[in-house]
């Protein structure tokens, strides 16, 4: 696997919700998309809202929006498990448009270019299939020209008024490693 | 010196700014909006836990505006993480009222919080940092505090002491069960949020 066709650009993916006019970012932070919080700190914008737990940013996140504010989350696929009560009362129930950038924490290289759904790891196949099974859109991100589709989740989302993801199927490069300096060889996973 | 949930939450309703948003769950739903009905009230269901936050995220997007926070202790505690929060973002505007009643289902089955009758309000709000904390178990001198309470820069937790003796429901049983939930029980938060957003959005006061 040549992980140099698997990567995102932070810069990429905060122009992205930067276009979208996010004002606020409510997470608790993910280990795949580092890289996008650092970038988002350097830039100022969107105001980041560092909380305790998953359902705690799903609700915040809601409070914004009602408050008139154009909030997302960003949360790593253990936070969509862990907030699926909130995620049902606030986005399915009361259909409030929560955009959620997901980090897929623990895929393997060896399922870059594949289903993610094809995953060994349960943790990360199982989440294309949550989704699924809330009836959330989705999109899959892991490479470059995948990065223009986390402005169309979002925007779905507010047409909908109904939550959708994007899932960063992929580790964010830290700049200006992009590219050259990214290993080839495949290691298989890095535990948090 | 008792105060039941409903006379809590009537002193809070006569004096709630009318420019106010306010969220309440479970038990202060039960009477808060017949006593202040505006377009600016937010019911919190089925979530329970979430008022805290809620009002969070309206607090920072409209921090001109005052939000009450009428919480339960028990949906506090299964969101105690919002009281770090809610110090981390420190909204001048979050004011943070918890019913101290210490159960679940109060007068349907009471059944013990953790820790109920044990757990300190104001010193965990204090401990996370909230600004400023009071505590009443009288109506009377609640609705005396009251104005100068919501006058004082948040956020603000006021633990309010519930006496459960004087609840208004009998225990649930094989002759009194409890009610079924409505199809508008899943419906009502959705629609009361785009009401307060609509209301928040036009500027439009009750």
């Amino acid at each position: 696997m040549d992980l140099s066709t698997h990567v995102l650009s932070p810069v990429a993916v905060v122009d992205q919700l930067l276009d979208c006019v996010v004002t606020h970012i409510v997470t608790v932070p993910d280990y795949v998309m580092m890289s996008v919080y650092r970038e988002i700190e350097s830039r100022g914008a969107p105001r980041l809202v560092y909380c305790c737990t998953e359902d705690e940013a799903v609700t915040i996140a809601a409070g914004l929006h009602i408050g008139g504010a154009r909030p997302m989350v960003m949360m790593q696929n253990q936070g969509l498990y862990a907030s699926l009560n909130a995620i049902r009362a606030i986005g399915l129930d009361a259909r409030l448009p929560i955009f959620m950038m997901i980090g897929q924490f623990g895929r393997e290289h060896a399922n870059l270019g594949r289903p993610a759904s094809e995953s060994n790891r349960l943790l990360v196949r199982n989440c294309e299939r949550l989704l699924d099974a809330l009836e959330i859109p989705f999109v899959a991100c892991e490479r470059a020209s995948d990065v223009a589709r986390i402005a169309d989740a979002y925007r779905i989302a507010q047409e909908r008024e109904w939550p959708s993801a994007a899932l960063i199927g992929t580790y964010t490069a830290w700049e200006p490693a992009l590219e050259s300096d990214v290993p080839a060889a495949s290691t298989d996973g890095i535990s948090a | 010196m008792t105060m039941s949930t409903e006379d809590a939450v009537s002193t809070l309703a006569r004096h709630r700014p009318p420019d106010a948003v306010a969220l309440s769950p479970m038990s202060p739903l039960r009477f808060f909006p017949k006593m202040s009905s505006s377009d600016l009230n937010l019911s919190c269901v089925p979530l329970m836990g979430g008022a805290s936050a809620l009002g969070l995220g309206i607090a920072l997007a409209q921090p001109a505006r005052k939000v009450l926070v009428l919480d339960g202790d028990g949906s506090l505690l299964m969101q105690l993480g919002t009281l770090a929060t809610v110090s981390g973002q420190a909204p001048s505007n979050y004011y943070h009222f918890v019913f101290d009643n210490g159960v679940w289902f109060e007068g349907g089955a009471d059944f013990p919080l953790p820790a109920a009758g044990r757990l300190s309000w104001t010193g965990l709000a204090l401990a996370a940092g909230y600004a400023s904390t009071c505590s009443f178990d009288d109506a009377d001198d609640l609705a005396s505090a009251l104005p100068s309470l919501l006058s004082c820069r948040g956020p603000v937790l006021t633990q309010l002491q519930i006496d459960t003796s004087a609840a208004d429901r009998r225990p649930w049983s094989a002759t009194n069960l409890q009610d079924v939930t409505p199809d508008s029980q899943f419906t009502r938060m959705g629609t009361e949020a785009r009401t307060v957003a609509a209301a928040l959005r036009d500027g439009v006061s009750p």
